[in-house]
């Protein structure tokens, strides 16, 4: 693509917008050519299912954009979702009130995340390593807590949370919504958003400026773990079970949705919203290749073919448009 | 480059995909003759010689009855909700019938639930799902694996004149299939002199199972029995105990997989709980084919067993 | 009188920042001997040295991608496909072994160009790149094997791995083969010099005249031969050719690298240092295993128990 002098100095302004239009209609071409060759594709059932089954990966998706915007990552995501989901699920098959047992597994999950910030930031431990371990903790701590078993038959309320729906549309993607709303709002319009960013650009100069960065790790890493924690929670409103190893599937499909919604794994640069574009591309993806009938094993080469290509192409137009702009 | 590069790989998308869609059994654009799908889901067919038994049996007899065949696995062990993921897509698709192999028995309670309300009738094999739930399929056809376990667990113990110590190698942490199996070992040798010495997870895998019965025996070479929880460990197994120059154990597995067979008939195992895949599979079919044709299933035995028999050198 | 007692601190100080891992093995392998039954038996430890030579061989392959600030989630992946592709080759074609580890080696070539072109040219970053990949090469395995192991593989195929050296076995030399190579190539070459340049400053690194494009990819073949090997020595080992071999270890050698002192962010890495690494993880699981630990709560511990060698690592890392 060929930028003239003008052209250059838009960047930011109608070029993005016209861009964000070109690809909605691209969106709108793609599902039409999709929904009249693939049988029940475009059925509100199915979009809505989509989204519903995506919800998990989304949330996940809210916390892990803001740990890669500060350059980190976060690995413990499914050994939290297991963890807390269990915890929340031994609590409520022991009588408590649905919101009471909720509120201790989110409490936990947050824990998990504060852990994993105080030793990215105190210990200065890379958010890599620390993360990992602390995921294969917790689910180790999903395993013990009922002997490697499952768990399941919650109260209707639960399941409903997972499963319900409140004017046709699945409660799951309510409750993605609005944490992609919150997410998006204090990425955006806090002052802790800005540090965020911040902190992804260059620390240095946010320790210059006085701000706290123990204050930004802890919130990011803390937040990253209330989101698995949810996540966890959810999926098992959905499955009305705990299986106390079914997070893993979810690890990879959010940081992948993150990166395709334009997270950059560098840091600095990320939005929520984009990242429930990218979460909800991976799921149509796996859904498409589902009611093709596409068989197990060429699903797997698709998907990873499918998530270099997306990278590949977005990071391609960056440095073209960084090229152009390069004073030299 | 970069961008010749990139549409090389946009092409080899187009193409994987169009290969992928040959790779589908029957027509798929032909919409005029309306065929009847039935799908098959379960964990995987990769490295569980078991699995791909059943889902060879239920696609040839599928095939035979003249319907297109599916099959969607969720992947690892611990793709719980990709499994429910995939079942939804199938009632979305509107397949005509299902054959379930769940991998956890609650968590697809509430997605059988939507495929009763879809009116898509469903078969369970080789695992059921919680008690109290039978409205939700037509049978369940499956060995009853605690069983297997336990009668494995009884012959041995007889082999073994009642004494001895024992290893054991698990399954995968949450496979329901595994812990019942070693369950039932359990009971079966409940009350005779065997003594359990190890016990410890294999994960299907047989480097695992390899390292951990390795490590088993450098506590206790004194072993004289061993009960695995399926024939796929068993190459680690072996390896193992013959690297550990530990000799004259009796093995006790579960699956009768072909590689175990041969196995007993060379005399390195003793004996292994066999299943009848080809059962499950045939019979799944047969129902289903009577549920889509619009026969009344009300009266099918919600369990049918398809036979665990415990085979050693004098059957082969 | 004084001077020398400095300069032995110094000396000790300076072993002890760089040489954690040794430390940390060190004091597994003291508790261990001292609390753990069975566990202090020439027979065990040369155990724990036969099962740590395949998973070494992987680590020196992460760490000089480590080095350069990427990753490959690919590993393990790449270690199933090499089992079922040598299986294939020996077995079911019949092919001479030579010739069927070569060609296996060879995937893990091809591997590691796919990956670092992936990631050079197209600057996609590496856990992205190496995501993917590591799909596509499962799906190809898969693909490959339809699904099904190969088992009872020709004992002429199996000597290659198996035959037995004092108390130890060839693997184990071929490991050692490994580290010596790698030891050369890191500390004793410009080739080391050049990837922690490259680690720790990829622009500078290639001001000062240093070929980063091809540095860059080379550690990704690197490590995608490791793999390779590691996949047709684990299936000697295990003596039979699996599609989903070795895909755990991917993260079992990152963690080992990690303890053995190598950088996530580039610029730092030493054979010493993994090797100990895979020791200790190692000596973790033999005693998981001699304890009986219920297998329900061996992953917890086993992860606390890495948590605090972590910590150890970075506390003393930092008071030092």
């Amino acid at each position: 693509m060929q930028y003239s002098e003008g052209e250059k100095a838009m960047v930011g302004g109608k070029k993005d917008y016209l861009k964000f239009l070109l690809g909605v209609a691209l969106v709108v071409v793609v599902f039409t050519i999709l929904g009249t060759q693939i049988r029940g594709f475009l059925s509100f059932r199915n979009l809505m299912n989509v989204c519903r089954q995506t919800s998990i990966i989304a949330i996940c998706a809210c916390g892990m954009t803001m740990v890669i915007i500060i350059k980190g990552i976060d690995l413990s995501v499914p050994g939290v979702i297991s963890c807390c989901a269990m915890i929340n699920g031994i609590l409520m098959l022991q009588g408590w009130p649905i919101p009471l047992a909720m509120l201790v597994a989110l409490a936990v999950g947050t824990a998990m995340g504060l852990f994993n910030g105080a030793m990215v930031e105190k210990l200065e431990i890379p958010a890599f390593i620390t993360t990992l371990v602390m995921g294969n903790i917790g689910r180790g701590l999903a395993l013990i807590m009922n002997k490697g078993d499952s768990i399941g038959g919650f109260p209707s309320a639960y399941v409903f949370m997972g499963n319900g729906t409140w004017l046709g549309i699945p409660v799951s993607n309510y409750i993605m919504v609005l944490f992609v709303v919150v997410t998006s709002i204090l990425m955006g319009k806090t002052r802790l958003g800005t540090y965020i960013y911040a902190l992804g650009g260059n620390d240095l100069v946010v320790k210059q400026q006085g701000i706290s960065t123990s204050l930004v790790n802890f919130f990011v890493f803390g937040f990253s773990g209330f989101c698995a924690a949810m996540a966890g929670i959810l999926l098992s409103a959905q499955l009305d079970t705990v299986h106390p190893v079914q997070g893993e599937p979810y690890l990879m499909d959010a940081i992948a949705g993150c990166v395709i919604g334009g997270v950059n794994m560098l840091g600095g640069e990320g939005k929520a919203y984009l990242a429930l574009i990218g979460a909800l591309i991976i799921g149509f993806l796996r859904n498409i290749l589902n009611l093709l009938g596409v068989h197990p094993f060429y699903q797997n080469i698709f998907v990873g073919v499918i998530i270099i290509v997306i990278v590949g192409i977005s990071i391609a137009r960056k440095n073209n448009v960084m090229e152009k702009n390069k004073a030299f | 480059m970069k961008k010749v590069l990139c549409c090389l790989m946009v092409l080899a998308c187009v193409c994987t995909l169009v290969f992928a869609q040959g790779s589908q059994e029957g027509t798929s654009a032909d919409s005029s003759k309306k065929q009847v799908e039935i799908a098959f889901s379960l964990k995987t067919i990769t490295n569980d010689a078991f699995q791909k038994s059943i889902a060879d049996s239920i696609q040839g007899a599928a095939e035979k009855a003249g319907a297109k065949f599916t099959l969607v696995t969720a992947g690892q062990q611990t793709a719980v909700s990709a499994q429910v993921n995939q079942v939804e897509d199938l009632i979305a698709k509107h397949v005509d019938g299902i054959v379930l192999s769940p991998m956890d028995s609650k968590a697809v309670i509430p997605v059988l639930k939507k495929a009763k309300e879809a009116g898509i009738p469903v078969v369970l094999v080789d695992q059921t799902i919680e008690p109290g739930n039978e409205d939700l399929y037509i049978s369940y056809i499956g060995t009853d694996n605690t069983n297997a376990g336990k009668v494995g667990g009884q012959t041995l113990a007889k082999e073994l004149g009642n004494k001895g110590n024992v290893l054991i190698v698990r399954g995968a942490n949450g496979s329901s299939a595994g812990d019942q199996r070693v369950d039932g070992f359990k009971t079966g040798i409940e009350g005779t002199g065997l003594k359990i010495v190890g016990e410890q997870p294999g994960n299907w895998q047989n480097d695992t199972a390899m390292q951990v019965v390795e490590n088993m025996l450098q506590a206790n070479k004194d072993i004289q029995g061993l009960f695995t929880a399926s024939d796929v460990m068993l190459d680690g197994i072996l390896t193992a105990l013959e690297n550990a120059g530990v000799k004259n154990v009796k093995i006790m597995s579960v699956d009768g997989s072909d590689d175990g067979k041969e196995m007993i008939k060379n005399g390195e195992v003793f004996g292994t709980m066999a299943q009848f895949p080809d059962v499950m599979g045939t019979k799944a079919v047969a129902l289903l084919m009577d549920a889509i044709g619009g026969k009344n299933m009300s009266a099918t035995p919600k369990y049918i067993d398809s036979g665990t028999k415990c085979i050693t050198a004098a059957d082969l | 009188m004084s001077n020398t007692r400095t300069e032995t601190s110094n000396v000790l100080v300076r072993f002890l920042k760089t040489k954690g891992s040794i430390v940390i093995f060190i004091v597994f392998w003291l508790c261990a001997s001292l609390f753990v039954d069975n566990f202090f038996s020439l027979d065990n430890n040369l155990l724990i040295i036969k099962q740590a030579a395949i998973p070494v061989i992987c680590c020196l392959g992460i760490t000089v991608v480590l080095m350069t600030g990427g990753i490959d989630l690919s590993l393990g992946y790449t270690i199933g496909l090499s089992s079922i592709v040598v299986g294939i080759f020996v077995k079911t074609l019949h092919m001479p072994i030579p010739l069927s580890i070569l060609l296996t080696l060879l995937v893990g070539l091809l591997v590691g160009i796919m990956n670092g072109v992936i990631i050079q040219v197209l600057k996609v970053p590496a856990f992205i790149t190496t995501l993917g990949t590591g799909y596509v090469i499962y799906g190809l395995a898969q693909i490959v094997s339809s699904g099904s192991n190969i088992n009872r593989l020709p004992a002429n195929f199996r000597v290659v791995g198996v035959t037995p050296i004092g108390g130890l076995n060839t693997t184990v030399l071929i490991a050692l083969c490994c580290c010596v190579l790698f030891y050369y190539l890191l500390h004793m070459s410009t080739y080391g010099r050049s990837l922690q340049a490259f680690g720790f400053n990829p622009n500078a690194a290639k001001m000062s005249g240093i070929d980063t494009p091809l540095l860059n990819i080379s550690v990704y073949v690197l490590c995608s031969v490791c793999a390779a090997l590691a996949g047709v020595l684990l299936t000697i080992r295990v003596n039979c050719a699996q599609p989903t071999m070795g895909n755990d270890m991917t993260f079992e050698v990152i963690t080992s690298a990690i303890l053995g002192g190598a950088s996530l962010f580039g610029g730092i890495g030493t054979v010493i240092g993994s090797v100990f690494g895979v020791l200790s993880l190692k000596i973790i699981e033999n005693c998981i295993n001699l304890l009986n630990v219920s297998y329900y709560t061996y992953q917890a511990i086993q992860s606390i128990i890495i948590m605090l060698a972590i910590i150890f690592e970075n506390v003393k890392n930092r008071k030092l």
